[in-house]
């Protein structure tokens, strides 16, 4: 089949931010590629919510349930974060292409799926103990959960952020200034807005360690930005936008009291 | 399980471990993809209540396929460790990459979105089990 031919065939989808693409346990093996936005993947179980992953332009979803060939339901939710347009690749043309696969690259690909498989079974029995642990010492457990006020711990944390839209190499180098579950100020020379746009509006990814030695990462947005220190600063307020359950966690037990 | 006689023409070295012995070290630099010959492989990974295992591959199975398909340098993300005296085959990485040069970037996608699943998913097994422990 030509090339431009496949690509006439591709359907492009539009979703509006906040609309669901997958949900977790329908059947479906279409496989999309993300062409515009932002897709937020998660997974649910009881009531609680966790992100797996927040991906972007030129990544994939959808896959698990293709390679299962149909067999499993979805494993995970997939939701639009921002408004996305995405590809979906015609299943049969895949499968087809996905069986022709070079025999070791096949191999490979057939482990890391029953290394998964594994894994998830590992994961669900996990989560039955944990459930039978009892939800009430869950509750006392996440600190996020009882504390409705946000307060602000003044710290001295030094981070790394980039750009959500940057290469994964990009590092840039700031200090948070202070941190609440509900955002940070951020404290960054002034240099680094001259590669990168800093201003209202653009999402960084931030990487760093609590003083208690607990790494985490967390998705936020520019609300406020200001020069300080004789121009040579820029100081910025964010809002959080996503963070894992775990580094959730693990900043909620940071900031109680 | 037998090992297919496909698999052999892809293997450059074989090395016999001793049990207890690393193979992989979780933090290490390193893309050579193993499969095993004889013997079993533990996978342990670093978890914040020590290290817990989270697979026993037999003979056949492959590892440290996960860092071979990122496209750039990344450390190990788990040891493995032989359980028993293992022998191990060293895939011929050169080879591998010419493989994986000649598939469809779609396929290549839905196999990169396949380590990035696995890797996630092998995080929270890790991360739970050292919640399970700490609550033990």
């Amino acid at each position: 089949m030509p090339e431009n031919e496949k690509i006439t065939k591709t359907p492009l989808l539009q979703y509006n931010k906040g609309e669901l693409i997958i949900k977790e346990g329908d059947y479906g093996i279409s496989v999309y590629k993300i062409n515009k936005g932002k897709i937020s993947i998660f997974n649910e179980w009881d009531d609680k919510k966790a992100t797996v992953a927040i991906l972007g332009p030129g990544e994939v979803i959808g896959e698990t349930a293709f390679l299962y060939k149909g067999s499993k339901t979805r494993t995970n939710s997939a939701r639009a974060i921002e408004d996305s347009e995405l590809e979906a690749w015609h299943p049969s043309i895949l499968a087809e292409e996905y069986e022709q696969l070079p025999y070791m690259i096949k191999y490979l690909a057939n482990e890391m799926l029953r290394s998964l498989n594994r894994m998830n079974k590992h994961l669900i029995k996990l989560r039955i103990e944990q459930k039978q642990r009892g939800k009430k010492e869950e509750k006392a457990a996440d600190p996020w959960e009882s504390r409705r006020e946000f307060y602000r711990k003044p710290v001295n944390l030094p981070c790394v952020y980039r750009p959500v839209s940057s290469p994964q190499y990009v590092n840039l180098q700031g200090q948070i200034a202070d941190i609440s579950r509900g955002g940070l100020r951020l404290n960054v020379r002034i240099e680094n807005s001259e590669n990168f746009p800093h201003s209202i509006g653009h999402q960084f990814i931030v990487n760093t360690a609590l003083p208690n030695g607990k790494e985490i990462e967390l998705y936020a947005k520019i609300v406020t930005a200001e020069k300080s220190g004789g121009g040579k600063r820029l100081i910025m307020g964010l809002e959080l936008i996503e963070i894992s359950q775990e580094h959730q966690k693990d900043l909620g037990f940071f900031l109680m009291p | 399980m037998s090992i297919d006689q496909r698999i052999y023409g892809y293997i450059i070295k074989e090395e016999t471990f001793p049990d207890n012995s690393f193979i992989i070290k979780e933090g290490s630099i390193g893309k050579w993809v193993f499969v095993i010959l004889e013997g079993q492989v533990k996978i342990k990974k670093k978890s914040s209540k020590g290290i817990v295992t989270i697979n026993i591959l037999k003979e056949g199975s492959i590892f440290g396929e996960c860092e071979f398909f990122e496209k750039k340098t990344e450390l190990r993300i788990t040891s493995a460790v032989a359980y028993g005296t293992a022998r191990v085959g060293l895939l011929d990485s050169d080879q591998l990459l010419k493989d994986y040069e000649t598939i469809s970037p779609q396929i290549k996608g839905l196999i990169r979105a396949l380590v990035r699943r696995l890797k996630y998913t092998t995080e929270s097994v890790v991360s739970m089990t050292a919640k399970a422990k700490e609550n033990a």
